[in-house]
C-alpha cells in the first residue's frame, strides 16, 4: 500500500524507535538524511547505539548492509574491493569490497589510515568506484554511516576538515535518559535487529528522495541560508565559515525535511531544526581547543547565529 | 546551587544566617552616580526651598532607588548556575566558559555573570531568562597562568531595572580544570630519539602497525613473519606481507629541566608546549620527560592534551589522574 | 524584537521623557523664546532619525559651550535670571545629547539631563502641567532605561523579547510613583527656606488686564478668557449664585486722549488700611489666584477696609505689606505667587467731603479733545444741571446708540471721538472713556474705575474670572457724593466666553486649584491633618473636616462623571495610538505577515507568546506536547501561514479571519 511521504517517515520513525530508544529526533534526521541522499557520521562514545541505528536504517527498507570496522591495517582494497586472479578460469576477476552495498557502516572511521580513509570518501563523493581503469558503478541508493569515537585515543587519524565536509549531517546520540535506560534494562532480552523486519523497500526510498527534490524553496528562504552561511563567515571566533557546497546541503536536508510535514516548500523553521546537524562539524574555530569540545562549540555558535541572522517572516 | 549542607538540608539557624546575610554587594553604575548626586542635589534644594514640587520630584527618585532594589532582588533571587567547562584551555589565550542558568519562576533580566575570587576576567551576559527553560551563556575568560584552576564561586549580577545599581550575588560552586600553557615560540626541535630505549618501545618497527600501507608482497624468505596480512593471505592462498611506506615518523622526547616553580619554569613549559605542537602536526611521536615522571612517545590529539596536561601541572606538586 | 526595532523604540522613548520634561520647563513660561525654538528643531530632528552631531561631537561640545558662555553672560549681567540661565543650558545639553550618536549611555545621559531640567521646572512653575509633564516624563523615562538594561554592556543584534521588560518595568513605574506620592504626604516638611524663589507666571500668563494704565484700543480677548482670577468667600452669604456686582479695582482719573492713567502717591506701608466705616459692611475673604498677576485688592462695591493679607509662595505663606496709593487702589508690596486678605465693603458710598483741588483735576480734558464731544454732551445731557441727571441722561444715551463689540482692530489717532462718531462701537472701556469725558465736559467729576463685573458661587465661593473684568465710571455730586455709572450695554458687561470654554476651564480650574492646594501649598500642617486623620477612626475623621472651605475641591471630577469618562476616552484614544505607532512593523515584506501579526496578536491574549527560540512554526509542536487547547486551531493557523509565505499559496482575507477566530479562546468561565 502506498503511502504519502509524511506518513511513510512518520512509521519508519516509530519502527526505528522501537530499536533506538529515547531517540526520535536523531532518528528523524538520520532518515531525513538518507532522504536527502547525504552520507551520515554519527559521533560518539562506544555503545550508544550507533551501530544498532545504522544497521537498523539499512534493514528497514530492506536495503543491503555492510559493516566495515575500521583498523589501522585496513587497506582500500579492503573496502573497495580488487582484482583477483581465478586460477580456474585463468583471468582477472572483480571482487567487489563491501562498499557495494546500499548502506555501509565505516565503524571507527578514524581509527584507518588516511589512504584508506580517502578510499571510501571519494567512493562516497562520486558513487562509484574506479580501480585499474574500470569504474563500478555502487548499488543505488547508496549511503554511508560512518561513526567517530569523538574521546581522543591514541593512535587515530582524525578526518581532515575537508572531509567532514563529504558528510551532510552529524548527529551524536548521547547517553539515554535514565528512564529509557531502566526500561531497556528491562525489557531487551535478545538482539533487536534480528527480529527488525523491514517495512518499506529501496524503491519507496527513491521516491521519497525523488519527492524531497520536488520541494520548493522560495527566494526568501533560500536568501535566509545564504544570510546565515555569511554570518558564519563574518563571526569573529570562527576561523572558515560554511562553504556553497555546505549552503546547499543545507537545503538539500531542509527540502527533506519539509517532507516530514507533508509540505511542498521549505520554511525557515526547517533551517532552524537542521542547521546545526547540518552546519556545525564544517567550521573551524579560531578557538584553540580541538575534539568533541570544538563541536559543541560549534553547535552553540550555529544557536548563537540562528538567534542573530532574522529570520523571514 | 551553592551552601554547605550539613546532613543535606542547611540547619534553621544556617538559614536564618543566610536570610539576614545574603551575599549581596551593591554598586553604583557611572550614571547610577551621577542620579544619586542629582537626587542629593534635589533634596537640598526641596529642604533649601520648601518648594513642594522639588518634594515631589525628590520622592519620585528616592523611590526609583528602592524599587531599583526591590526588582534586581527578584531578578537574582531564584537563578541556578551551572559551569560547562572546555575540556581545556591555554593559558592567557580566551576560551569559552560557559553558563547553564535555570530558574524556577518569574522572569529575570540583564544578568550578569562573570567568576568570583579573581580567577578569570571576562563575563556572560543574558538578557532574559524565562521561567523553567535552561539559557546557555558564553563568557570569554582569560586564565592568567597555567595550571590546575580552582574555580570556586560564580558572581550573578544585574543591571535590571534601570542600570543605576549593579547587584552581584555568590554562588559558591566548584569547579576544577586545567590551564594548559600557552604555546609560546619555539627554537629548533630537538634531536631526535636514537635508540636509547630499551625493548620495543624505543624500535621505530614497534610503530609498524600504523604506517600507510603500500601495497602487499609475497613473503620472502627470511622475512619478518609478523609482516604477513593474514586475511590477504587467505584469500590469497599464499603468505602475503604487507609492505608500508618508510616511515619518516620519527620519536622525540623532550625534557623540562627547570624544576623549581616560577617564571623560568612557566617559560620552559610555554616552550615545551609550542614544540610538542609543532612535532605533533610534522607527524612525529613526541614524549615527556619532567619532574621525574615520562609520558611515552605518541601522536594524536588527545596525546598532545595528555603532554599538555602534564606540562601545566608541572610544579603544581599535585599529580593528575 | 530585532536590535534596530528596540533601538528606535528606546531611543523614541527617551526623546519623548525629554520632551516632556522640557515642556514642563517651557510651560512655565519663563525661557528665552530661542531655547524652545532649538529644543523643538532638536526634538523633531531625533524623532526622524537626523542626528548631525552623530559625526560632529567635538563642534557641538563647542557651540554648546559657547551657548554655555553666552547664557550665563546675560545671567552674570543680570539681564538673565540664574536658573533660568541654568535650565536653558540643561534644555541645550539635552537637546545636543539626543542629536549625538544614540547608544545606552547616549540615552542615559539624554535623561538625566532632562531629570535636571524637571528639577528646574519645579523651581518655575506651579502649574497643573508640570505634573502631567513629570508623570511622562517618569514613565517614558523608566521605560527608557529598562529597554536599555537590557542591552547589556554590549548592543548584541539578536531576537529579545521586549514586551515582558516593559510589563516589568511599567509595574515598576507604577509602584514608584505610589512610593514618590507616599513620601510627598510623608516627608516633613522642614523647610530652611534660605532660598525660595518666586514662581512664574504660567503659560496662559496672568490675564486681568489690572494694570495701572488703561489705553484705548485694541481688541479685548480678555472678555473671553474664562480663567478664574479670584476666590471669595463673603459673609453674610449673598442670596443668589450669580452675583452681578461690582468688584472695584483701581480708579484713574487722568486721561490724556488716549489713555488713563493714577496721578495718586502711595502712603507708606501699612499691615491694614482703613478707609471709611466698616459698621454694617460685608465681609469678603479673597484668595487673588497666580492667574490674577497683580498686586491691586479687589473688593465689593466701596471697600473701606482692607484687613491682614498674606503672600503665598511655593510652600509657605508670609504676612504682606499694604500701600494705599491716593485714592486709586490699595496694593500689596510683596511680589507673590497668591495672596490672600480681607476686606470690608459698603454697599453705599460714604459722602466723602473732597477738597476742592482734587475736584477741579477730576473735570481736567485732553488737550486735545474733538470739540464735537462736548456739543454732542451738551446735546444729551440739554440744560440739566444735577450731575446725577447728567450722567444718567448720558448713560442712557450711549447704552441705546452705540453697540458693544470686542472686534476693535487697527489704531486711530483719536479714539474716543472714532468710538463717538465713526464706528459707534466699542468695548467697556470705550463707554467708560466716554462718560467721564462727557462728564468732565458738563462740569462734573468723573473717573473711571477698572475692575471686574459678576461673580459666580462655585462650591461655597464665589468665583471671579478673567473675562468679568470691567470699566465703569464714578462720577461726584456735592450733594451725593460718588456715584457709580456705567454706560456699558447690558451684554458686553460679564464675561463672555463659549459655553464649552467655560466648562473646559471650569474642570482646569478645579485640577488646577487642587494641585495648588494639595501639592504646590502642601505645608506641614496639612501633614499633622494628614496624619491626625489617619490616628482618628474614619467616622470621625469625615465630620472633622479639617481643610474647611477646601473640602468641595478635593474631588474635583466626581460631580462631572462623564466628563471624566470622555477625557479619559481621549487620553486612552492618544496613547494608544501613540503606541501603536510606536511598536508597528517598519516595513511589511508579504501579505502574509499581515496574518501574522494579527496571530501573534490572538496568541498573546491567549497567554501563549513564543518562548525565546520559538516561532510560529515550532509553537504548536510544544502546544502539542502540552496537550494545549488550542493546539489544533494553532497548528492549522500556523501550517496556513507558511503555504501562503514560502509555499505560493496565497491566503484570503475570509480564510484568514476564520483562521484567527478558531485562535480565540474561550471565555475563562470553563
Amino acid at each position: 500500500m502506498p503511502h504519502s511521504p509524511p506518513e511513510l517517515l512518520q512509521k519508519l520513525q516509530t519502527h526505528l524507535g522501537q530499536l533506538v530508544l529515547g531517540k526520535p529526533e536523531q532518528v528523524k534526521l538520520a532518515l531525513t538524511c538518507l532522504v536527502a541522499r547525504g552520507h551520515l557520521l554519527l559521533e560518539d562514545v562506544p555503545g550508544v547505539g550507533k551501530t544498532t541505528l545504522a544497521e537498523g536504517l539499512a534493514r528497514c527498507f530492506s536495503m543491503s548492509f555492510s559493516r566495515v570496522q575500521f583498523t589501522a591495517d585496513l587497506l582500500p582494497s579492503d573496502i573497495l574491493g580488487a582484482q583477483v586472479f581465478l586460477q580456474a578460469k585463468g583471468q582477472f576477476e572483480f571482487r567487489k569490497g563491501p562498499v557495494f552495498h546500499q548502506v555501509v557502516l565505516a565503524d571507527e572511521l578514524n581509527r584507518a589510515p588516511p589512504r584508506t580513509q580517502s578510499a571510501l570518501l571519494e567512493a562516497m563523493a562520486q558513487g562509484q568506484v574506479s580501480l585499474d581503469g574500470v569504474t563500478h558503478a555502487l548499488p543505488q541508493p547508496f549511503a554511508v554511516i560512518a561513526t567517530q569515537n569523538p574521546l581522543d585515543l591514541s593512535g587515530t587519524y582524525p578526518l581532515p576538515d575537508s572531509q567532514l565536509d563529504r558528510f551532510l549531517l552529524r548527529l551524536s546520540l548521547g547517553h539515554l535518559s535514565p528512564e529509557v535506560e531502566a526500561q531497556l534494562v528491562a525489557t531487551r532480552r535478545a538482539d533487536p535487529l534480528t527480529s527488525f523486519k523491514p517495512i518499506a523497500d529501496a524503491a519507496e526510498l527513491v521516491a521519497l528522495q525523488q519527492a524531497a527534490d520536488a520541494v520548493k524553496v522560495s527566494t526568501d528562504v533560500a536568501d535566509y541560508a545564504v544570510r546565515l552561511a555569511g554570518a558564519t563567515r563574518e563571526h569573529a571566533e570562527i576561523e572558515r565559515g560554511i562553504s556553497t557546497r555546505a549552503v546547499l546541503s543545507l537545503m538539500s536536508t531542509a527540502r527533506a525535511l519539509a517532507l516530514w510535514d507533508g509540505r511542498d516548500f521549505v520554511t525557515p523553521g526547517d533551517v532552524k531544526q537542521i542547521a546545526s546537524a547540518a552546519l556545525s562539524h564544517r567550521l573551524l574555530l579560531k578557538s584553540s581547543t580541538t575534539g568533541s569540545y570544538a563541536r559543541d562549540e560549534a553547535a552553540h555558535l550555529i544557536t548563537e547565529l540562528l538567534r542573530k541572522v532574522p529570520a523571514p517572516r | 546551587m551553592s551552601g554547605r549542607h550539613r546532613d543535606g538540608q542547611p540547619t534553621w539557624r544556617e538559614r536564618l544566617r543566610r536570610w539576614f546575610r545574603p551575599p549581596r554587594t551593591l554598586k553604583t553604575t557611572r550614571i547610577g552616580r551621577t542620579y544619586l548626586v542629582v537626587t542629593i542635589g534635589v533634596g537640598l534644594a526641596a529642604l533649601n526651598t520648601g518648594n513642594n514640587l522639588l518634594y515631589l520630584v525628590l520622592g519620585f527618585l528616592l523611590s526609583i532607588i528602592v524599587l531599583s532594589g526591590v526588582l534586581s532582588e527578584r531578578v537574582i533571587r531564584d537563578l541556578r548556575v551551572r559551569r560547562i567547562l572546555p575540556d581545556g584551555a591555554f593559558a592567557r589565550e580566551p576560551f569559552a566558559l560557559r553558563y547553564e542558568v535555570t530558574r524556577k519562576e518569574g522572569r529575570a533580566f540583564a544578568v550578569r555573570i562573570n567568576e568570583g575570587g579573581g580567577v578569570l576576567d571576562g563575563w556572560a551576559w543574558i538578557p532574559t531568562i524565562a521561567a523553567g527553560e535552561p539559557v546557555v551563556a558564553r563568557a570569554d575568560v582569560v586564565a592568567p597562568r597555567r595550571g590546575p584552576l580552582k574555580l570556586t564561586e560564580v558572581q550573578v549580577s544585574t543591571f535590571f531595572p534601570f542600570g543605576l545599581f549593579e547587584k552581584t550575588r555568590s554562588f559558591e560552586l566548584e569547579d576544577r580544570m586545567v590551564v594548559w600553557p600557552r604555546r609560546g615560540f619555539s627554537c629548533e626541535p630537538p634531536d631526535a630519539d636514537h635508540g636509547q630505549h630499551t625493548g620495543d618501545h624505543g624500535n621505530q618497527r614497534h610503530r609498524d602497525g600504523s604506517g600507510d600501507v603500500q601495497g602487499l608482497r609475497e613473503l620472502a624468505d627470511l622475512e619478518d613473519a609478523r609482516r604477513v596480512h593474514w586475511v590477504k593471505s587467505a584469500t590469497a592462498g599464499k603468505l602475503l606481507k604487507v609492505e608500508r611506506e618508510r616511515e619518516d615518523r620519527r620519536q622525540f622526547t623532550l625534557k623540562v629541566k627547570t624544576r623549581e616553580p616560577g617564571d623560568a619554569l612557566d617559560l620552559e613549559c610555554e616552550e615545551t608546549a609550542a614544540i610538542t605542537h609543532r612535532l605533533l602536526a610534522d607527524g612525529n611521536d613526541v614524549g615527556l620527560e619532567a619532574d621525574g615522571r615520562k609520558i611515552r612517545p605518541g601522536a594524536g590529539p588527545g596525546h598532545e592534551k595528555r603532554i599538555l596536561s602534564a606540562l601545566a601541572m608541572l610544579g603544581y606538586g599535585e599529580k593528575k589522574e | 524584537m530585532r536590535l534596530d526595532a528596540r533601538r528606535s523604540l528606546r531611543v523614541r522613548m527617551r526623546d519623548f521623557a525629554a520632551m516632556s520634561a522640557f515642556a514642563a520647563v517651557a510651560l512655565s513660561g519663563a525661557l528665552p523664546i530661542a531655547v524652545p525654538a532649538i529644543f523643538a528643531l532638536a526634538f523633531i530632528a531625533s524623532l526622524l532619525g537626523f542626528r548631525p552631531f552623530a559625526k560632529q561631537p567635538v563642534l557641538s561640545v563647542v557651540a554648546l559651550l559657547i551657548m554655555a558662555v553666552a547664557l550665563f553672560g546675560l545671567a552674570l549681567r543680570g539681564q538673565l535670571d540664574l536658573v533660568i540661565a541654568a535650565v536653558s543650558f540643561a534644555a541645550l545639553v539635552t537637546g545636543q545629547r539626543m542629536l549625538s550618536e544614540p547608544s545606552p549611555a547616549t540615552d542615559q545621559q539624554v535623561l538625566l539631563a532632562a531629570l535636571l531640567l524637571m528639577a528646574g521646572a519645579a523651581a518655575l512653575s506651579a502649574d497643573i502641567w508640570y505634573a502631567l509633564c513629570l508623570l511622562s516624563f517618569g514613565v517614558f523615562a523608566c521605560l527608557s532605561l529598562g529597554l536599555a538594561v537590557v542591552e547589556g554592556p554590549i548592543e548584541r543584534d539578536e531576537e529579545l523579547p521586549v514586551s515582558p521588560v516593559l510589563r516589568q518595568v511599567s509595574l515598576g513605574v507604577a509602584i514608584a510613583l505610589a512610593g514618590g506620592i507616599a513620601f510627598f504626604i510623608l516627608f516633613p516638611r522642614l523647610s530652611w527656606n534660605v532660598a525660595s524663589r518666586r514662581a512664574g507666571p504660567s503659560l496662559l500668563g496672568g490675564t486681568t488686564g489690572m494694570t495701572d494704565r488703561v489705553r484705548l484700543g485694541g481688541g479685548g480677548d480678555i472678555k473671553t478668557s474664562a480663567r478664574v482670577v479670584l476666590r471669595v468667600a463673603i459673609e453674610p452669604p449673598p442670596r443668589n449664585d450669580r452675583l452681578e456686582r461690582y468688584w472695584v479695582g483701581r480708579r484713574f482719573d487722568s486721561f490724556d486722549g488716549r489713555e488713563w492713567r493714577g496721578t495718586g502717591q502711595p502712603r507708606p506701608p501699612r499691615p491694614r488700611v482703613l478707609i471709611g466705616e466698616t459698621r454694617g459692611a460685608t465681609l469678603q475673604r479673597i484668595e487673588l489666584l497666580p492667574a490674577y498677576e497683580s498686586r491691586t485688592l479687589v473688593g465689593l462695591a466701596q471697600p473701606v477696609y482692607f484687613g491682614p493679607a498674606n503672600a503665598l509662595n511655593n510652600g509657605g505663606s508670609t504676612a504682606a505689606q499694604l500701600e494705599q496709593v491716593g485714592d486709586e487702589e490699595v496694593r500689596i508690596v510683596e511680589d507673590a505667587n497668591a495672596y490672600t486678605y480681607v476686606v470690608h465693603s459698603r454697599d453705599d458710598y460714604p459722602l466723602l467731603e473732597e477738597d476742592a483741588v482734587k475736584l477741579a483735576a477730576l473735570t481736567v480734558l485732553p488737550p486735545s479733545i474733538d470739540p464735537r464731544v462736548a456739543q454732542l454732551a451738551q446735546r444729551i445731557a440739554g440744560n440739566e444741571t444735577e450731575p446725577e441727571d447728567i450722567a444718567n441722561k448720558l448713560e442712557t444715551w450711549l447704552r441705546s446708540n452705540l453697540s458693544y463689540t470686542l472686534e476693535l482692530p487697527g489704531e486711530v489717532d483719536d479714539p474716543l471721538s472714532d468710538f463717538l462718531f465713526n464706528r459707534k462701537s466699542g468695548h467697556c472701556e470705550h463707554f467708560a472713556t466716554a462718560l467721564a469725558v462727557m462728564l468732565r465736559t458738563r462740569g462734573v467729576p468723573a473717573r473711571v474705575v477698572g475692575g471686574f463685573f459678576g461673580g459666580e458661587k462655585i462650591g461655597e465661593r464665589y468665583v471671579v474670572r478673567a473675562g468679568d473684568a470691567h470699566a465703569w465710571v464714578e462720577a461726584y455730586s456735592p450733594i451725593r457724593g460718588w456715584m457709580t455709572f456705567d454706560a456699558t450695554p447690558d451684554d458686553g458687561r460679564g464675561s463672555q466666553p463659549p459655553a464649552m470654554m467655560a466648562r473646559l476651564v471650569d474642570v482646569y480650574e478645579r485640577l488646577q486649584e487642587f494641585w495648588r492646594a494639595r501639592v504646590v501649598e502642601y505645608s506641614i500642617i496639612d501633614q499633622w491633618n494628614f496624619v491626625r486623620e489617619l490616628v482618628k477612626p474614619p467616622a470621625n475623621a469625615r465630620s472633622a473636616g479639617s481643610k474647611g472651605d477646601d473640602d468641595p475641591d478635593a474631588l474635583p471630577l466626581t460631580k462631572t462623571p462623564t466628563q471624566a469618562f470622555v477625557y479619559a476616552g481621549i487620553a486612552g484614544l492618544l496613547v494608544w495610538i501613540l503606541w501603536s505607532r510606536l511598536t508597528r512593523a517598519r516595513k511589511k515584506v508579504h501579505p502574509a505577515a499581515d496574518f501574522l501579526t494579527a496571530l501573534e496578536k490572538k496568541l498573546i491574549a491567549a497567554h501563549l507568546p513564543y518562548r525565546l527560540d520559538e516561532d510560529i512554526e515550532r509553537l504548536p509542536a510544544r502546544l502539542a506536547k502540552e496537550r494545549h487547547r488550542l493546539a489544533e486551531p494553532v497548528l492549522r493557523a500556523s501550517r496556513r501561514y507558511l503555504e501562503a509565505r514560502f509555499g505560493n499559496r496565497p491566503l484570503s482575507g475570509a480564510e484568514s479571519r476564520k483562521l484567527l477566530d478558531a485562535v480565540t479562546p474561550p471565555p475563562p468561565a470553563q
